[in-house]
């Protein structure tokens, strides 16, 4: 059995050979996978030393770098863009000394039920830069239904493209740093009051991530201020897995009553 | 393994286990003022500043943190020099059984060096990860208010 190791590279090529050579884990923050047991690899790759903590502005493009924390990414985005997607939805993630930890690229990599991101990511229809075996960029859809593309793969940044959109995050939990058990994600894009593309996600299903085409359909074209909740509220058909602690019925009202709430809000007061 | 650790501004050469978690390795090298709490980044009592940002060290890997700077409660000041987050926690009864108290004053510390008058929601938001079963919450807001407002004065009679 081989000696559990940690590897801490210096560049980017090296942190690919190493991958290639070896079964190694990444280590971004490491908030996940410190409650796992890690059997079966060689160890981990340390990644702080890659220079992949970054925000950067690219004409119409935001591109993030994998060991970008919540936090950082929420101080890079909120001054400029107060009601991005991104800044709603981290800057409540969790807590303040877990947002100091987590990263982006861990995040993806491990997408948890739960995630306040990967709502986010697939409404902005964000990309996946990796570097190693499977080199190139990924729609975040392809990403995450291909697991192998993550095979001796680093994830080393995500891009999506810089719309001027409105936007509204609900997360469903008890008490504010719960995990939460479902989370709503509306992103509009709107021109003269008028809605011209709606992305909606669910996140916590029981296809762990529901994308809510009809609401979606139903909302281009429409008036921004002349929404009628309850109409888009029957829209909305999700499920979610059943479980002695959960009562569904409840979480499929609750779905359906705060993605319409979300919906009117990011429309109407979304900056 | 053996690597350096920086902690309390001091570096030290230190064997820890290869997926042992910060917490147990500063526990077991006599840092006994980083609680273990719920291990599981929820309740905030083994907070500890890594370069200066406030995070859970029962979520690190020790390993991950080598040559990183490491900031216990003891580190900004003790029983016999308290800072002055500490003796406003003190004053304000703020501290009960005072096994979240380190966290606390940790996560203000890091809260009121970059924001040194911050509202409620702020203090409520810098503190959004530690729990206290003991006092509930308003002597510790409180503390952190008087804690600014004292920093305030001694930063004036400074300058």
């Amino acid at each position: 059995m081989t000696k559990f190791t940690w590897f801490y590279p210096k560049s980017l090529s090296e942190a690919c050979s190493l991958l290639r050579e070896k079964n190694l884990t990444p280590h971004g923050g490491g908030t996940e996978l410190i409650k796992r047991t890690l059997s079966g690899t060689d160890g981990m790759m340390s990644l702080k030393y890659l220079d992949l903590n970054y925000i950067k502005r690219q004409e119409d493009l935001i591109e993030i770098g994998s060991m970008t924390t919540y936090a950082d990414i929420v101080a890079g985005l909120k001054p400029e863009f107060p009601g991005h997607v991104l800044v709603r939805s981290l800057e409540h993630a969790a807590n303040t000394p877990c947002r100091n930890r987590i990263t982006l690229g861990g995040s993806i990599a491990f997408v948890p039920r739960w995630s306040d991101l990967i709502g986010p990511l697939l409404a902005l229809d964000a990309h996946v830069c990796l570097k190693g075996v499977h080199d190139g960029e990924y729609p975040i859809s392809q990403f995450l239904k291909h697991a192998a593309l993550k095979e001796r793969s680093l994830i080393t940044a995500v891009k999506f493209k810089n719309t001027d959109h409105r936007s509204a995050h609900y997360r469903e939990v008890k008490t504010h740093n719960d995990m939460p058990v479902f989370t709503v994600t509306v992103l509009l894009e709107i021109g003269k009051d008028r809605i011209n593309k709606a992305r909606i996600f669910l996140a916590g299903t029981a296809e762990r991530i529901s994308r809510l085409k009809e609401p979606e359909e139903y909302l281009e074209g429409k008036d921004r201020y002349g929404l009628d909740e309850n109409e888009i509220r029957d829209l909305v058909n999700v499920e979610f897995k059943s479980s002695k602690l959960k009562d569904i019925e409840y979480l499929r009202q609750k779905a359906k009553t705060e993605t319409g709430r979300m919906i009117v809000v990011a429309a109407e007061n979304g900056v | 393994m053996k690597a350096n650790l920086k902690i309390n501004g001091k570096i030290t050469e230190i064997e820890f286990s290869v997926k042992e978690r910060l917490l147990h390795t500063l526990r077991d090298h006599g840092h006994k003022e980083v609680k273990s709490g719920c291990e599981e980044g929820e309740c905030g009592a083994c907070l500890v500043l890594l370069n200066g940002r406030p995070v859970n060290s029962c979520l690190i890997f020790t390993a991950s943190v080598i040559n990183e700077s490491i900031l216990t409660v003891k580190g900004i000041g003790d029983l016999h020099e308290p800072h002055i987050i500490q003796q406003a926690f003190a004053d304000c009864g703020a501290v009960q059984c005072g096994f979240c108290t380190p966290g606390m004053v940790l996560a203000a510390y890091a809260l009121l060096r970059d924001n040194p008058d911050p509202d409620e929601r702020q203090i409520k938001t810098a503190l959004s990860g530690n729990l206290c079963r003991c006092t509930g919450y308003i002597k510790i807001i409180e503390a952190v208010r008087v804690a600014a407002q004292r920093l305030q004065k001694e930063d004036k009679n400074e300058t």
